[in-house]
């Protein structure tokens, strides 16, 4: 990161702004936005905006198109950020989010919790859900249950939940395969070479 | 958790281990049902404890919580059917059982019973040799 001070910008803020910056664009990838409103959204100086977006442009990370005087910023999805600190970003804001406790309202004794899918990946973009995968003992086939949405995940709102409980006695290989490449949340989940 | 040192002791951690494997073979033959299962499975799991507690005995270390023993337990280099990581599963179910009231189901006790076949033996020799040093 370009960490030269501008004049009255610490470093400390300036790294704060730098992360606040980046997270937006991890919570919308997909969207384009303007200096102006990214730094009135995030509740930082256009300054310190400009020299932000400047220095992930430099990365690699922003995309800046400028159309006359307007610049229009865009994240490019395929930068490593979005595979590396984009996922343990999305593992921060799920267990921030306590809804590991909402899980145990609906399966209370799971025998592992994994998080999986887009948000497991990085690849999660604005409207993606959130895939969470519980195993229970028993011979029950796979069913998903469709969670309360979660309210504020990062700067995004009402991000949809939706819950795989499954039992390994009655689990189809390939999402098999799918859960075990995720994340566990909580528990051990038996795999076998 | 409290972990407190004291002097090791062989003697009792050899008999512990032993306590161990009599509590295990008796357990094994146990019928499953969903009436056993709260036995069983508090007894499989209590039996991999013994055998963690004995690691720490013979180290002189006393603890006062599970998580100590149980992960000691798990630090052994054995060759297992199924992996022994399994075992701190089993802990929660048990903790679930003790604390919350949660009644373990015939499935359950299965599971237990597998895990304890599997992993066992292995466990139960190489506590033993370490005991035993």
């Amino acid at each position: 990161m370009n960490n030269k001070k501008l004049k009255g910008i610490t470093a400390l803020e300036m790294n704060e702004s730098y992360l606040r910056v980046m997270q937006w664009f991890f919570s919308y990838p997909s969207k384009e936005i303007g200096l102006t409103d990214l730094s009135e959204t995030l509740g930082i100086a256009k300054i310190t905006a400009r020299q932000v977006v400047m220095a992930l442009v430099e990365t690699g990370f922003l995309k800046v198109e400028t159309i006359g005087k307007m610049w229009r910023i865009s994240s490019n999805p395929s930068h490593p950020y979005n595979f590396t600190w984009k996922i343990t970003y999305n593992l921060n804001l799920l267990f921030s989010s306590f809804i590991l406790n909402e899980v145990h309202k609906i399966i209370p004794y799971p025998k592992a919790t994994i998080l999986f899918g887009s948000y497991r990946k990085g690849d999660d973009i604005e409207t993606s859900d959130l895939d969470i995968a519980v195993e229970v003992i028993g011979n029950d086939g796979p069913k998903i249950i469709e969670m309360k949405p979660i309210d504020t995940f990062g700067y995004r709102k009402n991000v949809p939940v939706h819950l795989y409980v499954f039992s390994r006695n009655n689990v189809d290989i390939n999402l098999f395969a799918n859960i075990a490449n995720g994340i566990v949340l909580e528990g051990f989940l038996e795999v076998r070479p | 958790m409290t972990i407190r040192y004291k002097r090791p002791d062989t003697k009792d951690a050899l008999s512990l281990v032993q306590a161990a494997k009599r509590q295990m073979d008796f357990t094994l033959t146990i019928e499953p049902s969903d009436d056993s299962a709260f036995t069983i499975v508090r007894n499989i799991y209590e039996c991999f404890r013994m055998l963690g507690d004995a690691l720490l005995v013979k180290k002189g270390i006393e603890s006062d919580d599970h998580l100590v023993p149980i992960n000691e337990l798990l630090k052994l280099k054995v060759n297992t059917l199924r992996p022994i990581l399994l075992i701190d599963n089993l802990r929660r179910l048990r903790h679930n059982v003790n604390y919350y009231g949660y009644s373990p189901k015939k499935a359950e006790a299965d599971d237990a019973l597998s895990l304890a076949k599997s992993c066992f033996k292995q466990l139960y020799e190489a506590a033993l040799k370490e005991v035993e040093k």
